[in-house]
């Protein structure tokens, strides 16, 4: 059996991991497209300021996505040492959206040298082109994971082969076309350019409080706003509806969220759990190689259920004799807890509707030209509110998987790599200790550059003549 | 469909090690300079133009690495499970050295205090010598077998331990990496520099490409008996991917069965030994370019002599032979493998397209 232990630890990481990326992810695909927006102004209207704006921004635009490069690499190493089973057994599904999401980050790593070493180099149409490279691969790359999380919520076009005892892909155009996946996709697309427009509002804030590059802030400060009101609008008028609307587990994630009883949904659980149980007990024969027509076709029909026998394996490592009373606490523990999903909705709707008020506030200072000091205050407090709203959408979105790593087939207690737990804690120490020496360099680094303003460029942008 | 499973399994295999080229020969570069920083005797300036040159290729440099990693996992997802796990110490270390790059380059080039910059060329140079090492390290317990056991129900349980990573078959290899990176860093240097800097890095060349061809002849008699390992069974090429249908035995100098099979195979370790030595006499030459051209082929050479030594063994178990996972029994589906191949059929010439043309616009 499992150590609790074991599954805590790489839980934890797993925790540290998400937190990571979730903080620059949604931060540079915003930054991306505001870039690209920025330049293809400049390259439109011919107005230099743009192509400062571009090159401001692009800076901090690069500290960001090194950091989201970094926990990229944590990531895709994690999945295979801490979750080990968990990759043998959905790999064959899992792997090439992450792989397209890769695919995307390539073409932003790539694009981003260009850009930087570009603006001398290049030609102003060829320069812009990149620019919009980079944008496209960020949002490649964000499309690529949440393929990889919606399908973890929404597990479609794959199916169990007992002989290889792993789910397997049946058509890709199922996962490529998964509704939740692209309703995640949208929902954090939106929530990205919300985190980037708050971000940018809040440096331009700053700025303007101080009375620094007075005319880069202004005019950042009116795209912000402007951006901001308008995907603040639009996810609000969306909703988030779309993102329940697959599946038994998002079903229950909508009960916890307005804390509904879910008595219902655990007799359900119970029987499919049951049903389970004789799944499991028929792959058992059948792997023992008996190929009998009857017995394939009595677990085709079972083997939707068997993910629920492997809810027992946390108590019962021979399924088929669980005791009533381990049935009981598998059946108790196969809907999330529901207080943290009630509170972290409630929290995500605040912070959405506090957003609202500021950018339509933001919006107001640059039509009706209120300049009040105090406006610009808030906007540069406001600057940990998007990432509040948009770290708990995530919280919501993985928390309320539980019990499940992949919803309906593979429980988080089977999914672990059976490490020690030595290594484990070391692992997740190490980890924390890195990331969180890495990102209070990158926010000295940002401090540094708007600290410089738009004064210089990115200092590996400048000739390097003096090669001896 | 217009490959069977067999020609499916050998493709992605090829693609796996094309991606592993591609890593190791653009990664390389930015890894050895970070290597040699400390032993350049550059001045400041000198080293700031070093560090401007590489910092814009770092970001896609290392998506290599990450893509390589994605597509084993897509294509061998058991072999992904099982070795990453089992190395999950080296790779804590691997990823928190990588951690430095990009961002380490421009953290050193935005700041001018001298004792931070010591420090970050202090950061920097490790950011190079670990992954080369222990990238090497994880190469050799490939080679000597993984500690790992399959259950049944395919649960694989770990049984190995951090030191015993560290053999000596393993550290040899690790070193072997080391060195032959450091060529590769060095005479890529050569072709950028003049007067001081360039004769200093022609000196690192030689002694890191003896260092290499001396490693590199160690590891191959080492490996004539080094135990091997076999399929006793008969290889099933287009069945199931379940690695526990077949036998293993394991030998002295298995791993020498493919080369007795097709002696043509041998020009793969001979080519890497004698186009190493053609490295080094065309650094020595001033013929730089060419001897940075005779070092990829090198890299490429000692990629595909591990590999093919190996076919088709991905990562053998030492403690449960038949637990040994292949390229044959332990891929991923008929249709996964039909989607990696046409996703890293466009993937792979584009990333090779663009990692060379950023390389050729820099200063």
């Amino acid at each position: 059996m499992i150590s609790e232990t074991v599954v805590v630890l790489s839980r934890a990481q797993f925790a540290l991991h998400a937190v990571q990326y979730f903080l620059f992810v949604p931060l540079t695909l915003g930054l991306s497209l505001l870039l690209a927006g920025l330049e293809s102004w400049f390259v439109i209207s011919g107005q230099e300021v743009y192509q400062r704006l571009t090159q401001f921004w692009g800076k901090l635009f690069a500290i960001g996505f090194g950091l989201s490069m970094a926990s990229s690499l944590a990531m895709a190493c994690q999945f295979g040492a801490n979750w080990s089973y968990f990759s043998h057994y959905v790999g064959d599904v899992f792997a090439m959206p992450l792989l397209l999401g890769f695919a995307g980050l390539f073409i932003v790593a790539n694009a981003l040298g260009w850009f930087l070493l570009g603006w001398q180099r290049l030609g102003k149409g060829a320069h812009l082109g990149v620019t919009w490279l980079i944008a496209i691969g960020c949002h490649l790359s964000l499309f690529g994971f949440l393929l990889a999380s919606g399908w973890m919520q929404n597990p479609v076009g794959a199916e169990l082969n007992p002989q290889t005892l792993r789910l397997e892909l049946l058509d890709s155009s199922l996962v490529l076309s998964n509704p939740l996946a692209w309703a995640k996709f949208v929902h954090s697309l939106l929530a990205s350019y919300v985190v980037a427009a708050g971000f940018v509002l809040a440096i331009s804030a700053y700025y303007l409080i101080k009375q620094r590059e007075t005319e880069l802030a202004q005019c950042s400060y009116r795209i912000a706003a402007a951006f901001g009101l308008l995907t603040v609008i639009v996810i609000m008028a969306i909703g988030d509806t779309s993102v329940y609307g697959a599946g038994a587990m998002q079903h229950n994630k909508l009960a916890a969220i307005n804390g509904l009883p879910s008595d219902a949904a655990l007799e359900q659980n119970r029987q499919r759990i049951g049903n389970g149980v004789k799944a499991y007990s028929l792959l058992q024969e059948l792997r023992d190689d008996k190929k009998e027509p009857e017995l394939l076709a009595a677990f085709a029909a079972a083997k939707v259920d068997l993910g629920y026998a492997l809810l027992l394996k946390r108590w019962r490592e021979s399924v088929t004799d669980a005791s009533p009373a381990q049935i009981e606490q598998a059946v108790r523990a196969s809907l999330p807890a529901t207080a943290p999903l009630y509170w972290g909705y409630r929290l995500m709707i605040a912070a959405g509707a506090l957003l609202a008020l500021l950018f339509l506030a933001a919006n107001a200072v640059n039509i009706l030209g209120w300049r009040h000091a105090w406006l610009f205050k808030a906007s540069f407090y406001a600057l940990p509110l998007p990432w509040l709203a948009s770290a708990s959408g995530w919280f919501i979105s993985e928390f309320g998987r539980q019990p499940w790593l992949v919803a309906d087939m593979l429980p988080i207690w089977q999914g672990v790599s059976t490490l020690t737990v030595a290594d484990l804690a070391v692992s997740l120490v190490a980890y924390g200790l890195a990331y969180t020496g890495l990102l209070a360099l990158a926010v000295m680094l940002t401090l540094k550059f708007i600290e410089q303003g738009s004064a210089d460029a990115l200092p590996i942008n400048q000739e390097p003549s003096y090669v001896a | 469909m217009l490959l069977d499973y067999e020609m499916l399994r050998l493709v992605s295999w090829g693609v796996l090690g094309l991606f592993v080229i591609g890593f190791v020969l653009s990664s390389g570069i930015e890894i050895g300079v970070s290597m040699l920083l400390p032993f350049l005797n550059a001045s400041e300036p000198q080293r700031a133009a070093l560090v401007a040159r590489l910092a814009p290729t770092s970001a896609g440099n290392q998506i290599w690495l990450l893509a390589t990693v994605g597509v084993l996992f897509a294509g061998w997802p058991t072999v992904y499970a099982a070795t990453f796990a089992s190395f999950q110490p080296l790779l804590l270390l691997t990823v928190l050295s990588l951690f430095v790059r990009p961002l380490g380059w421009y953290f050193r080039a935005s700041v001018t205090r001298e004792e931070w910059l010591k420090k970050w060329d202090k950061a920097l140079f490790i950011s190079g010598l670990l992954p080369a090492a222990l990238l090497g390290v994880m190469a050799g317990n490939l080679l000597k077998g993984v500690p790992f056991h399959l259950a049944s129900d395919m649960h694989i349980a770990f049984l190995g331990s951090f030191s015993g990573l560290f053999s000596p078959f393993a550290s040899l290899v690790g070193a072997t990496c080391v060195a032959l990176l450091t060529v590769h860093g060095a005479i890529y240097l050569q072709t950028h520099t003049q007067d001081a800097l360039y004769q200093r890095s022609k000196a690192l060349a030689m002694s890191g490409g003896l260092a290499f061809l001396v490693l590199f002849a160690l590891a191959g008699g080492w490996i004539t008996h080094l135990e091997g390992y076999h399929v006793s069974t008969e290889i099933m090429p287009n069945g199931v991917s379940n690695p526990l249908t077949k036998f293993v035995k394991r030998g002295d100098g298995l791993w020498l069965d493919n080369y007795e099979h097709e002696p043509a195979l041998w020009a793969l370790p001979v080519l890497a030994f004698v186009c190493g030595i053609a490295a080094l006499v065309l650094s020595r030459l001033d013929k730089t370019y060419w001897a940075l051209l005779a070092s990829a082929v090198t890299v490429v050479m000692v990629i595909l002599t591990m590999g093919v030594s190996m076919f088709p063994f991905l990562a053998p178990s030492n403690i449960s032979l038949n637990s040994s996972l292949t390229i044959w029994d332990a891929s991923a589906s008929l249709t996964t493998l039909n989607a990696l191949l046409c996703l890293t059929g466009v993937l792979l010439p584009l990333m090779a397209i663009a990692t060379r043309g950023l390389y050729k616009m820099l200063p």
